[in-house]
């Protein structure tokens, strides 16, 4: 197979004169939309995304590949008395004469829906949301290069380690937004997925695989460096894992796995599920059901956060962008609120769900790990906690048993328990980490989880 | 209804036809039929500019191939507070791939004139080298032109998606009526209509996938406990899926009863009997995830030191069978257009084949399964799952139940991820319930997760159930590239670490 430095890096244009049509999409599809009068409210969207992405299977070249895509799509809103039905219009490329015949038949589908009416958000000061990388945007085969040879190099000067792949996507996306009530709002903004497997190599041929896989809107984020470092030292380590009992050891998150382990939060905290009744939740909540003895939460929403995934001027409805506490000290202070469901509650809209942003606590992450025996655990198999129970159970996948000084790799096992249990008896560390979804503490120490031996 | 066999040309559009002059008879606008009518003729001039682009590529390139896929469809949702449905848009790209002896090329776009694509394989072909001297070849396969359509009683692309919402909303009464301690629930009922075209120097295969989804989900209460029971019925069917048998509804409350008063499993050692739906999730991340051969090429897989040898009992047989379609994961032909055909992976507990795409078969020079699939234009193709499963045994599971002295019966999906590496295995089931001689205790375990040595669980299988069942089910590898699948299999009983 080819070597990166015999291998020639083109950059296929895929066709990028959309401009053009774009803009006489856009244009038919508004005239259409003003046009209508049955039509009480409307939104339209702009979408182009060009995406860059490289194979590797061990350290050769795969796959390379470039794509476009491209669309413009509508909502149309037809208000019945109190009631709003809605209908989605999409036009792909080349469909620009076809805006009229769209908007009628999403005028016969909105007759479908049945929803209590909400008004569309209107023109507001949006934010300045960095979220764009400049070297994706102007030369993603560069970037491409760029980033191979470097997974490639970091990878060769570790010992006792060997690149099993690594898959690199770029994007750059262009969205354009506005809607009947005046709004208009546009964001250009850059996503990175990389995904690197390591293998490492023991004693007696022994070999263990580690797979990290992140998501950010920067290339330099990454930490190439440091991330590529730590995978390559798990590795080396679960070779030479140990058999424990983990039987009332305290469990220590660490930062790349907190995202998920709160999941059951965004849920909670949602003005829709409170709507719905799927949620129980109020202001005033002790999240934990009972009163903390440990660290306490404190927990924004963030949609203003620097590179952030989900990072923006304004939500997909058009509020504006902005960071909102929702958890204090263990109590919840109030909903996350989509356009829709602040007005059904009379609340002030947040925006729908955006990044995590968690204080840190008044502990080093060193200290989290002393006082043993301590489970650290660097990876779940899948962490994937029930939304409405908040109860997991995970494989652990790899970490460490801290003991008597002594740092003892594991793998297999399992933690098991109810996440909003575990924050009523638990230590924060004083560092935090951005993770791409947030930020948020280093490690989490958790006194109340249960484990199964490795 | 169709049976999705092989038709002609003429055979199609006689059937097209018929299709339309129905649609009339029942009321359907005229500009139905020649909507039907002018999609086909779109069909044929995309299929001749993809075969005249393929010819032009494959003078840069060893081997050259266009798929385009297209898909479309329609919902609905009934909850306490929404009564919606709509149709999705049709979406549908193109990604062309040269191989120039060494590397894959690709490039997609949704652009779909022909001057764009002529462009996109203008840039594609600038982008690359083909080599004088390939390390590998590509077999394009024999010649051959056909047209499948995926079963099918009542076409329900042709329903006004007001038909969608009044089932789900039927749905939704039926379950909420039955118990007040239901706060909310939640239907979905929708259904994706799955146009694919590939195209090669010897291959034009048009392929018609209509899957029908319905989505029951509640969030109970009762004196302080809660429960949220789900259910996921996906199948290669028509609007005949969305109608949910009493048998159905039934299952779900009976399941709403366990939830409220499951309780958390004390971790250990298990032995367990295993409905299909957890058989497949055992078979799924085990057999399934840890078999696809491009992970052989990577060196990530530990089933590459088993091939040939034995991985499990005699008793125990394992498959990968695209072709059945009574299941979601099948399909006529892999989106690399090769024919589906059931793949033996394990026979009498010897590992004997891997699942392949294009890709791992070239490079490791084992056998094509038709396995390669893509999540859509915009992703690469991987070697991937259909409907995967354990062969049937000869034993009832009420006899499987009463050999338990002490363990655990496991129902409900939940999810999995695959270890091929470390070749463990992590999935999640709704339910445990606790057996002690042989009958159940009335405990009740949630969630349950299982965890093990894939070698060490297919060791311990010492019963296999006599009936085969198969549930829908969504497959990422690792964390991303989603093609719908089954898996399933009879009950088994085997050993396995529970928490």
């Amino acid at each position: 197979m080819t070597s990166y430095r015999d291998f020639q890096w083109g950059r296929p244009d895929t066709g990028d004169a959309g401009g053009g049509d774009q803009d006489r999409a856009v244009r038919a599809l508004r005239e259409a939309l003003q046009a209508e009068r049955r039509i009480t409210g409307w939104r339209l969207e702009r979408l182009r995304t060009r995406s860059s992405q490289l194979y590797l299977a061990r350290t050769e070249i795969e796959a390379i590949r470039h794509g476009l895509s491209e669309s413009v799509r509508a909502t149309v809103y037809v208000e019945r008395g109190e009631k709003v039905g809605t209908a989605d219009i999409e036009l792909q490329p080349g469909e620009e004469g076809e805006a009229a015949r769209k908007v009628s038949e999403a005028l016969a589908q909105a007759a479908y829906a049945e929803v209590d009416r909400y008004p569309l958000p209107g023109p507001a000061q949006l934010p300045d949301v960095a979220i764009e990388d400049p070297d994706i945007a102007s030369d993603p085969s560069k970037v491409l290069e760029r980033t191979y040879a470097e997974i490639l190099d970091l990878a060769a000067v570790e010992r006792d380690l060997k690149l099993a792949s690594a898959e690199v996507y770029l994007d750059h996306e262009i969205r354009w937004m506005e809607n009947s009530e005046g709004l208009r709002a546009d964001r250009t903004g850059t996503r990175v997925t990389a995904e690197v497997v390591v293998i490492g190599l023991g004693a007696n041929q022994s070999e263990a695989e580690v797979q990290g896989l992140r998501y950010r809107r920067r290339v330099p984020d990454l930490q190439l460096a440091d991330w590529i470092a730590d995978l390559a030292s798990q590795a080396r380590d679960a070779t030479r894992t140990r058999e424990v009992d983990l039987a009332g050891a305290p469990v220590v998150i660490v930062a790349d796995s907190i995202s998920a382990f709160l999941q059951p939060f965004q849920f909670h905290t949602s003005a829709a599920s409170a709507f719905q009744g799927a949620a129980t939740w109020k202001p005033g909540t002790v999240i934990s059901g009972r009163e903390p003895v440990g660290d306490r939460l404190t927990l924004y929403d963030d949609a203003t956060l620097r590179y952030g995934n989900q990072s923006a001027p304004c939500d997909a409805d058009g509020v504006p962008a902005q960071r909102t506490l929702l958890i204090e000290n263990g109590v919840l202070q109030r909903y996350w609120a989509e356009a829709r469901y602040a007005y059904y509650l009379n609340l002030k809209p947040t925006g729908r769900f955006s990044n995590w942003s968690i204080e840190g606590g008044p502990h080093s992450a060193a200290t989290l790990l002393a006082g043993g025996p301590v489970l650290e655990v660097k990876r779940f198999s899948w962490l994937n906690p029930s939304s409405s129970t908040g109860n997991f159970a995970s494989e652990i996948r790899f970490g460490y048993l801290h003991r008597n000084g002594e740092r003892i790799p594991i793998r297999g096992g399992s933690v098991a328990g109810n996440v909003f249990e575990a924050f009523g008896d638990c230590q924060i560390s004083r560092e935090t980490r951005f993770v791409g979804d947030g930020q948020v503490p280093a490690a989490i120490r958790f006194h109340s989880l249960s484990t199964l031996g490795a | 209804m169709n049976d999705g066999y092989d038709w002609s040309r003429r055979e199609f559009l006689h059937a097209a036809g018929k299709i339309a002059v129905g649609a009339t008879l029942l009321g359907a606008a005229p500009a139905a039929a020649r909507a039907a009518h002018s999609a086909l003729l779109e069909e044929e001039r995309l299929e001749a500019t993809l075969a005249e682009l393929v010819r032009d590529l494959e003078r840069s390139a060893h081997y050259a191939a266009a798929f385009y896929v297209e898909t479309s469809g329609a919902g609905a949702q009934a909850n306490r507070t929404d009564q919606t449905a709509n149709r999705q848009a049709r979406a549908a790209g193109v990604v062309f791939q040269a191989f120039d002896g060494s590397i894959f090329h690709e490039t997609s776009t949704n652009r779909l004139d022909p001057d764009s694509l002529r462009a996109v394989v203008r840039d594609l072909k600038r982008g690359m080298a083909k080599r004088s001297h390939p390390e590998r070849t590509i077999d394009p396969g024999s010649e051959l032109v056909t047209r499948r359509i995926s079963p099918r009683v009542q076409d329900v692309t042709h329903l006004d998606p007001s038909a969608l919402r009044d089932r789900a909303s039927e749905a939704l009464e039926t379950i909420q009526s039955r118990d007040p301690r239901i706060r909310s629930v939640n239907v979905g009922m929708s259904y994706s209509q799955v146009k694919k075209l590939f195209v090669n120097r010897n291959r034009r295969i048009h392929q018609d996938l209509l899957y029908t989804n319905v989505f029951l989900s509640a969030f109970v209460t009762d004196q302080g406990a809660t429960a949220r029971p789900f259910r996921v019925y996906r199948n290669l069917a028509g609007f005949e899926a969305t109608r949910l048998a009493p048998a159905e509804y039934d299952a779900f409350h009976s399941v709403v009863e366990d939830l409220l008063r499951a309780e958390r499993i004390p971790p250990g050692v298990y032995d367990v009997v295993s409905e299909p739906e957890v058989t497949g999730l055992l078979v799924h991340e085990s057999f399934g995830h840890g078999v696809e051969c491009d992970q052989f090429v990577k060196g990530r897989a530990r089933a590459a030191h088993f091939l040939g040898k034995r991985v499990a009992p005699e008793w125990v047989s394992i498959w990968d069978d695209p072709t059945r379609f009574d299941s979601n994961g099948s399909y006529f032909f892999d989106d690399e257009g090769m024919e589906a055909r059931p793949t033996q992976i394990v026979r009498d507990g010897i590992f004997v084949q891997p699942l392949t795409d294009l890709f791992s078969a070239n490079v490791a020079g084992i056998r094509r399964t038709g396995n390669g699939r893509r999540q859509s234009f915009q992703n690469k193709a991987y070697a991937r799952m259909s409907n995967t499963f354990f062969g049937v045994g000869t034993t009832p599971v009420a006899e499987m139940i009463a050999s338990l002295e002490n363990g655990i019966h496991l129902a409900g999906f939940e999810s999995g991820i695959e270890d091929p590496h470390g070749w463990g295995i992590q999935f999640t089931c709704n339910r445990g319930y606790e057996v002690k001689n042989g009958r159940r205790t009335g405990r009740v375990f949630s969630p349950v997760g299982v965890q093990g040595y894939v070698p060490d669980i297919l060791d311990s299988i010492q019963q296999v159930g006599n009936e085969l069942r198969l549930h829908p089910g969504t497959c990422g590898k690792g964390f991303k590239e989603y093609v719908p699948v089954s898996g399933g299999g009879p009950h088994l009983r085997f050993r396995a670490p529970l928490a």
